[in-house]
C-alpha cells in the first residue's frame, strides 16, 4: 500500500492543456475518485500516473518516491479499463497469470494466487473460458482479478462499472467498496458519475477543463462547494444556481433576481456588500415549498411534476428563473398551480458573481484546494 | 429486415425468393467462367499430343496419361531441368519479397496505427498513392534505377520491386487489423509488467496474426503471377521466374499444348491452395479494416 503525490502535474497535447497544475496528496489506503465531465482530463491524470501517458511538468511519487520516468512495469500499479482489456486470446485463467507470468514468479506460486483470487472473486467456474464467453458482470470480475492478483501498491480504475447495467452497477459498487475496506488499498477511481464518487469515495477530486476544482471529502464537496461548476456538478437532482445582486430589505441581507428572492445566513452577512453581483445556490431538498404564502418567500408557477416514488420533484418557474423542488409524494400538486418557496436560509450557498467562487467567512475552514479561476 | 425473418413458406424454399435466384444464376455463370478454363486446362494436360488437338475436343480425356507431369517434374531431362529451375526461382523471389514485406509491413503498419507523428496522414497518403498508378508506369523508370544500381538480371531486382509493390496494400490492410485492437489491451499488459515490445510481441502480435497471413499470402500470390517485370528484368535463362519461364516454353515448344498446359496447371497450384487457406482470412482483414466496431 502506498501513498501518491501529485505535484504541479501537467500535460500538454500540443497546444492543448488536458492538465493543469494538478496537486493532490493521496494517503495511504484511501479511496479517491476522479470526477468530472468527459474531457476534464481525469482519464489524462491517471494515465500519467499509470506511466501511459508522460508527464509534461510537474512530479509523481508513489510512496515518496518520483516516478515520472518510470515504466508503467516498474510502478507496482494495476489498472482496471473502462472496456475490461481482458486478452482476447488468453483463458480467464491466463487472463489473471499474465501479470505474474510477466513477474517471473515460479509457476506453483502462480498457480496458488490464481487460484485463490478466483476464489475470492467467485470466478473459479470460469477459469477455462475465453473472455469474449463471458457477459460483461463476469468480465468486469476477471479485470478486478488481474488487477488483484498481483496485490500491487496503488489500484487505478477508469469508470470500471460505466460498461454494465444499472442493476449490476449498483451491485458491484457495493462490492467495490467492501473490497477497498478489507484490502485497505490506495485506489484512484476515474468515473463521470457523480453518485459513485460520492457513495465509493473517502476523497472526491472534482475536475473541470484540466483543473482541479475542488479535493476533499464527498461531505465537504456536497455541503461546502468551492466554486459554481463543484455546487452543479456533485448531487442530484443538481443545485439550483442562480444569477442575483445583494440587496438591503428591511435591515436584512438578501438576494434576489428575476422573481426569486432568499436571505442570507449571518455567518455570510459580513462578506457581501450592497448590489454586489452574487450566484445563490440552494439544493432543491432546502426550498419550503407551500401552498400558503411563506416568510422570506415568494410564488412561483409549477411547470413539470415528476413523481420518483420515494420524492417527488417539481420545477418551477418564478419570474424569469426555473427552479428544480422537493416535496413528498403526499403534497398535493398539478402543473401550473401557483406555490410558494422560501430558501432555507442556513442552506443558501453564495458564489461570486465574476469568479464564481465560493464567498465564505474568512475565519471558517480554509478551501481545502485553492482553485484558480473557473473556467 | 425482412430478408432476415423469412416467411415460413420462404423458410421451405429459401431459393425460390426473386433476389436468391439472380444470386444462383450470376454465381453460375461468374462459376463457369472462370472454372471452365481451369478444367479446360486440367484436361488438356492429361492428355496425349495428338489428342490435345482432336475434333472435336474431348472434354474428358479417353487414355490419362501423366507424362508431361513426369517430364515436367523429373531433373534428368532438359524440360525437367528448366522448368523445375523457373519454379525453384518463382518460389524463392516469392518468398523473400514476402517476408520482407512482411517485416516491413508489420511495424509500419503498427506505426500509422497507433503512433502519432509530424507528416503521418501526408506519409500514409503517399504510400497509398502507389496504388492508384498502374504498375507498368514504373517499368522503364525502375528499370532504369535497377542498371544504376547494377541489379539488373538478378533476382533482387525483383525482390526488391515485388516489396514495393506489395507493402501500400500490406500497410492498409494491417493497419485496418491494428486499429481494431483496444490500445488498452497494450497498455493493460504494460502495467502488467510488459515493456512495449513485449506488449507488442505477446499480446498484439497472436491477435493480429490473421491479418499477417492473409497479407502474407495476399503479397506471395502478387509476386507468384508477376510477368511484366520478370520479363524486363531478367535475361539469363537460369535466373526466370515461372510466368516468364513459360512463355519461353510456348515459344520453343509450341507443339506441345499437353506439356503447357501441365505446366500452368502446377503454377496454379500455390496460388489455389494459398488462396483457399486464405479466403477467410483475407474477407476478415478487409472487412476489418473498412469498418469500425
Amino acid at each position: 500500500m502506498a501513498t501518491i503525490e501529485l505535484r504541479n502535474v501537467t500535460k500538454e497535447f500540443g497546444e492543448v492543456r488536458a492538465v493543469d497544475h494538478v496537486t493532490l496528496d493521496i494517503a495511504d489506503g484511501e479511496f479517491v475518485a476522479l470526477v468530472g465531465p468527459s474531457g476534464c482530463g481525469k482519464t489524462t491524470t491517471l494515465n500519467m500516473l499509470a506511466g501511459l501517458e508522460e508527464v509534461t511538468s510537474g512530479t509523481i511519487s508513489i510512496d515518496g518516491r518520483v516516478v515520472n520516468d518510470l515504466d508503467p512495469k516498474d510502478r507496482d500499479i494495476a489498472m482496471v479499463f473502462q472496456n475490461y482489456a481482458l486478452y482476447p486470446n488468453k483463458s480467464v485463467y491466463e487472463n489473471l497469470a499474465f501479470p505474474l507470468k510477466m513477474k517471473k514468479m515460479p509457476k506453483a506460486d502462480i498457480d496458488r494466487r490464481v487460484r485463490e483470487t478466483a476464489e475470492t472473486l467467485g470466478i473459479t467456474p470460469l477459469l477455462g473460458r475465453r473472455p469474449r464467453e463471458l457477459s460483461g458482470g463476469q468480465q468486469q470480475r476477471v479485470a478486478l482479478g488481474r488487477a488483484l492478483v498481483r496485490d500491487p501498491k496503488v489500484f487505478l480504475m477508469d469508470e470500471p462499472l460505466s460498461n454494465l447495467d444499472a442493476k449490476l452497477r449498483v451491485q458491484m459498487r457495493t462490492e467495490l467498496k467492501r473490497f477497498h475496506q478489507d484490502l485497505g488499498a490506495t485506489i484512484i477511481y476515474v468515473t463521470h458519475d457523480q453518485l459513485e464518487a460520492m457513495t465509493m469515495a473517502d476523497k472526491i477530486a472534482v475536475m473541470s477543463g484540466g483543473i482541479l476544482q475542488q479535493f476533499a471529502t464527498p461531505d465537504e464537496i456536497f455541503n461546502r462547494p468551492n466554486n459554481v461548476f463543484v455546487a452543479s456538478f456533485i448531487g442530484s437532482p443538481s443545485m439550483n444556481l442562480m444569477r442575483g445582486t445583494i440587496q438591503d430589505t428591511s435591515g436584512r441581507l438578501e438576494a434576489s433576481g428575476g422573481g426569486w428572492r432568499g436571505s442570507l445566513p449571518d455567518r455570510l452577512a459580513g462578506e457581501v456588500s450592497r448590489s454586489q453581483d452574487v450566484v445563490l445556490g440552494i439544493r432543491p431538498s432546502h426550498i419550503r415549498v407551500s401552498h400558503e404564502p411563506l416568510e422570506e418567500g415568494f410564488s412561483a408557477q409549477v411547470l413539470t411534476v415528476e413523481p420518483t416514488g420515494d420524492l417527488t420533484y417539481l420545477t418551477c418557474r418564478a419570474g424569469s428563473t426555473d427552479l428544480i423542488t422537493i416535496v413528498s409524494p403526499e403534497f398535493r400538486v398539478a402543473p401550473s398551480d401557483v406555490l410558494h418557496l422560501a430558501f432555507d436560509r442556513n442552506h443558501v450557498h453564495l458564489f461570486d458573481g465574476t469568479t464564481e467562487q465560493a464567498i465564505r467567512p474568512a475565519i471558517g475552514a480554509p478551501a481545502t484546494v485553492a482553485a484558480s479561476a473557473w473556467r | 429486415m425482412s430478408a432476415t425473418t423469412p416467411t415460413v413458406r420462404n423458410r421451405r424454399r429459401p431459393w425460390r425468393r426473386p433476389e436468391n435466384i439472380v444470386a444462383v444464376v450470376f454465381m453460375t455463370a461468374l462459376l463457369i467462367y472462370t472454372v471452365v478454363p481451369m478444367l479446360w486446362m486440367l484436361s488438356t494436360s492429361l492428355k496425349s499430343q495428338f489428342a490435345a488437338l482432336q475434333q472435336p475436343p474431348q472434354w474428358i480425356p479417353e487414355h490419362l496419361t501423366f507424362d508431361q507431369y513426369r517430364t515436367l517434374l523429373s531433373p534428368y531431362n532438359d524440360i525437367g531441368r528448366d522448368f523445375l529451375r523457373y519454379l525453384v526461382n518463382s518460389i524463392w523471389v516469392s518468398l523473400a519479397s514476402t517476408v520482407l514485406g512482411v517485416a516491413v509491413a508489420v511495424p509500419a503498419a503498427y506505426a500509422f496505427s497507433r503512433f502519432n507523428f509530424p507528416g503521418k496522414n501526408a506519409l500514409f497518403f503517399s504510400v497509398l498513392v502507389r496504388n492508384m498508378f498502374p504498375l507498368v508506369v514504373f517499368l522503364i523508370p525502375l528499370f532504369i534505377l535497377m542498371r544504376n544500381l547494377r541489379l539488373v538480371d538478378t533476382h533482387m531486382s525483383l525482390i526488391v520491386t515485388y516489396l514495393t509493390f506489395g507493402l501500400p496494400l500490406s500497410i492498409w490492410l494491417l493497419k485496418g487489423f491494428y486499429d481494431n485492437i483496444p490500445p488498452q489491451l497494450e497498455q493493460a499488459a504494460r502495467i502488467d509488467g510488459a515493456t512495449r515490445f513485449q506488449a507488442f510481441w505477446m499480446i498484439v502480435m497472436p491477435l493480429s496474426s490473421p491479418g499477417i497471413i492473409a497479407t502474407a499470402i495476399y503479397a506471395f500470390i502478387q509476386a507468384w503471377n508477376e510477368y511484366v517485370y520478370a520479363l524486363t528484368f531478367l535475361n539469363s535463362d537460369r535466373l526466370l521466374t515461372l510466368p516468364v519461364g513459360l512463355q519461353r516454353f510456348f515459344a520453343e515448344y509450341s507443339t506441345n499444348w499437353p506439356g503447357l498446359m501441365a505446366a500452368s496447371f502446377i503454377m496454379s497450384v500455390p496460388v489455389v491452395v494459398l488462396f483457399l487457406i486464405l479466403q477467410k482470412h483475407f474477407v476478415r482483414a478487409l472487412t476489418e479494416g473498412a469498418v469500425k466496431t
